[in-house]
């Protein structure tokens, strides 16, 4: 018996070793493999242990109960299917830009309170809400959020929960849109890039489709074979004096392009253009992913970033705000994300062979997912911390050129020289990388400084491109299948007011939605561009505010869902994440509404540029659309805030009048039916 | 049939990776369950999928 926990117990001591040196080191640098112990070893004994509560005690899984995959396979959707390849699919699902962009961003905090919020988030929060989601869906048939929510707590509340899931939508696209941005303007090598991922796309999709039907795994290998070609012709392309100018483009000359490419993309028949970039995207993914933690593991990088930075007090030019609470608003994918709740409830739970499975790939893929956001951590955070806010500082606050940014950031207490902002654009084949905010530059730069220690030295350049690539191919592809979704959940709400409207064949009701869900995250995306901060300032907040609302919207239900199938005494699993996420997200909510810095708050901002336009310091046009910008960003926050406010108080009174009697305690689960499996 | 089971068997697990499902798999399944149907065509097959697939519910996250 005591022999069984040994192994264990020597883990939790090891683990906790870690985290004692990771919060105890002080000056010097650190390795990165102390973090990635700490991390790890509370992942494995969170997987051991808690996952295990939460699946025996806590849900009940049965192994004797046959999921939906069995009773309802129909060969397609619901198709029963091996664990590991439906671990790496739910994963490839959940794992995006988010859990990338996050931890960059909040490094300006330092190393360790990302981590902390990371690991310990992901344990007891985001982990569990991903396995609640996929339980209650895996015993509804695979129903998603929205229809659970309106089964379970009511309609009005199914439908709050509908709109939550549409502007959160249009914010992730913009902001999202917005990173990329950021990395392609002024950049031949890397719009050149991304620009022959388009062709490449067409042609997968013709070669699926007419050619070679349903040959994916063909076409996919000559897709990634020809994007590796690409890479290596941008920078061709951005050496040629004549060739480099035709693909040099502003930051608003890319937006506008991304956006007339997500509508075309979302007008377009699916298999040309959406599904290819699907498969491309994800085997990228994946394949990257695999060769990044070989690498940080066989580098194990000293991590420059200070434990903690005096940017704790707010004053960071990354994003403004408090650590309390802006680290856990800014990182939400990898501790938290809410989205996941779409994705578990949707095609994973239909392919779930056996109950106990949802344990490895609801709680275990989040723990996954988490795992990327440490490795983007350390990849941030192995940097100087001077080039880390060179990169990750607005261009108006480092005054425009090497030598003044270096002087500012001098100034905040790091020592970097202009010569070495210069020397490393050159070394990564840019112009320039001052003031790329968005988090994909500089973990680009970290993760081409692990590759060529890694894998030999010297294609720094090509390192640094490849991973730019790869954060923007897939960027690009949320770009195209969100705006898809978005399209039908507005044309099924528009279906409620004119009936033609939610005919999602009728082709002017599909060119109408997706114009106007293009129309809205492209409003927010140029408004980020024109921003003087760089946009990622005001918008990333709005995202991670709207993204940890939906979480708990989704702890909300799986609540619900506890105490309806009589396990009130174990509601605790829910609540104490749910109750964390409102206290952080509704202070930073408010804040970022009616702080008085005009740093922070937006109302705060727009009277200050109010003044500005007083004093003749702006032209008034320009300053007029900063003021509607900032009373649109506060209006979109208090949204959220309500939205979410009105599904906890529906939820509550739900959740009280099942406790007190006056409502049975029934859950709509599918009845029970015997598995025809074996063992 | 291409190759031997067990690589029929990896390049199907990597397919369902990107969620495509395995057109044997369906196949065997209209047999089993309703013989009175007919078979489409993996070109057929593909097309319904990528049709189903792509509809109204968030596929990928951020």
């Amino acid at each position: 018996m005591f022999l069984k926990y040994i192994g264990w117990l020597f883990l939790a001591v090891a683990g906790a070793i870690a985290w004692g040196m990771l919060a105890l080191h002080r000056g010097e640098t650190i390795s990165a493999a102390w973090l990635v112990l700490a991390a790890v070893g509370t992942y494995l004994l969170g997987y051991r242990f808690y996952s295990r509560f939460l699946a025996n005690r806590v849900f009940g899984l049965n192994d004797r109960r046959a999921t939906p995959a069995e009773r309802l396979m129909n060969g397609r959707d619901f198709v029963p299917t091996s664990r590991w390849v439906l671990f790496g699919h739910h994963f490839a699902a959940i794992a995006g830009a988010g859990p990338l962009v996050g931890p960059v961003l909040a490094a300006q905090f330092g190393y360790l309170p990302g981590t902390i919020w990371l690991v310990f988030g992901v344990v007891l929060g985001g982990a569990v809400q991903d396995f609640i989601i996929l339980f209650g869906s895996m015993r509804r048939d695979g129903k998603s959020l929205g229809q659970m929510a309106k089964e379970e707590t009511g309609p009005a509340t199914g439908l709050l929960a509908m709109v939550a899931v549409l502007s959160i939508m249009v914010i992730l696209l913009a902001v999202l849109a917005l990173v990329v941005v950021n990395a392609l303007k002024d950049s031949p090598w890397g719009v050149f890039t991304i620009l022959c991922t388009i062709p490449i796309a067409f042609l997968m999709g013709f070669w699926m489709k007419a050619w070679r039907p349903g040959r994916t795994l063909e076409a996919s290998a000559i897709g990634v074979a020809l994007l590796l070609l690409a890479l290596v012709g941008g920078r061709y392309v951005a050496e040629s004096p004549s060739l480099a100018p035709y693909f040099t483009a502003s930051g608003l000359t890319i937006a506008y392009g991304i956006i007339g490419y997500g509508f075309i993309a979302s007008v377009l028949p699916v298999w040309m253009l959406l599904c290819p970039r699907d498969y491309l995207s994800t085997f990228m993914k994946i394949g990257t992913i695999l060769l990044l933690a070989l690498g940080i593991l066989f580098v194990l990088p000293p991590l420059k970033m200070p434990a903690v930075t005096q940017f704790i007090d707010g004053t960071g030019p990354v994003f403004a705000g408090k650590l309390f609470p802006f680290a856990f608003i800014t990182i939400a994918c990898g501790a938290i994300s809410g989205f996941h709740a779409l994705v578990a409830s949707g095609t994973t739970p239909k392919m779930l062979t056996r109950e106990s499975d949802a344990r490895l790939i609801g709680y275990g893929g989040m723990l996954m997912e988490s795992f990327v956001a440490i490795m983007a951590l350390c990849a941030a955070a192995l940097l100087d911390p001077g080039i880390y806010f060179a990169i990750n500082s607005p261009l108006a606050t480092l005054g425009g050129n090497a030598n003044s940014a270096a002087e500012v950031i001098r100034g905040w207490g790091f020592t970097v020289t202009p010569q070495q902002i210069e020397g490393l654009a050159a070394s990564v084949g840019e112009k320039t990388l001052l003031g790329r905010t968005g988090g994909a530059p500089s973990l680009a730069v970290g993760m081409a400084h692990i590759f060529s220690s890694a894998f030999g030295a010297g294609l720094m350049a090509l390192w640094y491109h490849f991973a730019i690539m790869f954060e923007a191919l897939f960027i690009l592809t949320t770009v195209d299948t969100g705006t898809r979704v978005g399209r039908f959940m507005l044309q099924e709400l528009a279906g409620h007011i004119w009936r033609p409207l939610g005919r999602t064949s009728w082709y002017p009701s599909t060119v109408l939605a997706s114009a106007l869900i293009v129309a809205g995250w492209g409003y927010f995306l140029v408004q980020g561009v024109l921003d003087p901060l760089g946009g990622i300032n005001s918008l990333w907040p709005l995202f991670g505010i709207s993204n940890q609302l939906l979480a708990a919207v989704a702890l909300c239900v799986g609540t619900t869902i506890l105490i309806k199938s009589g396990k009130a005494r174990y509601a605790w699993v829910t609540l104490l994440p749910l109750a964390w996420l409102l206290a952080a997200t509704l202070t930073a909510g408010w804040e970022k509404v009616f702080a008085e810095d005009p740093r922070l708050g937006f109302l705060a901002h727009a009277a200050a540029v109010g003044e500005q336009i007083a004093a003749g310091t702006m032209e008034a046009g320009r300053g007029a659309r900063l003021i509607f910008n900032d009373r649109l960003d506060a209006a979109v926050t208090m949204v959220f805030m309500v939205v979410t406010v009105l599904v906890l108080l529906s939820s509550a009174r739900e959740w009280l009048l099942i406790l007190t009697r006056r409502k049975p305690a029934k859950a709509q689960e599918s009845p029970f039916v015997e598995t025809a499996y074996a063992g | 049939m291409r190759g031997s089971a067990t690589w029929r068997r990896i390049l199907s697990g990597i397919r369902r990776l990107a969620g495509m499902p395995d057109y044997t798999v369906y196949v065997e399944h209209l047999q089993r369950a309703h013989p009175d149907r007919s078979i489409p065509s993996e070109r057929q097959f593909y097309e319904d999928f990528v049709r189903a697939r792509y509809g109204d519910a968030p596929t990928r996250c951020c």
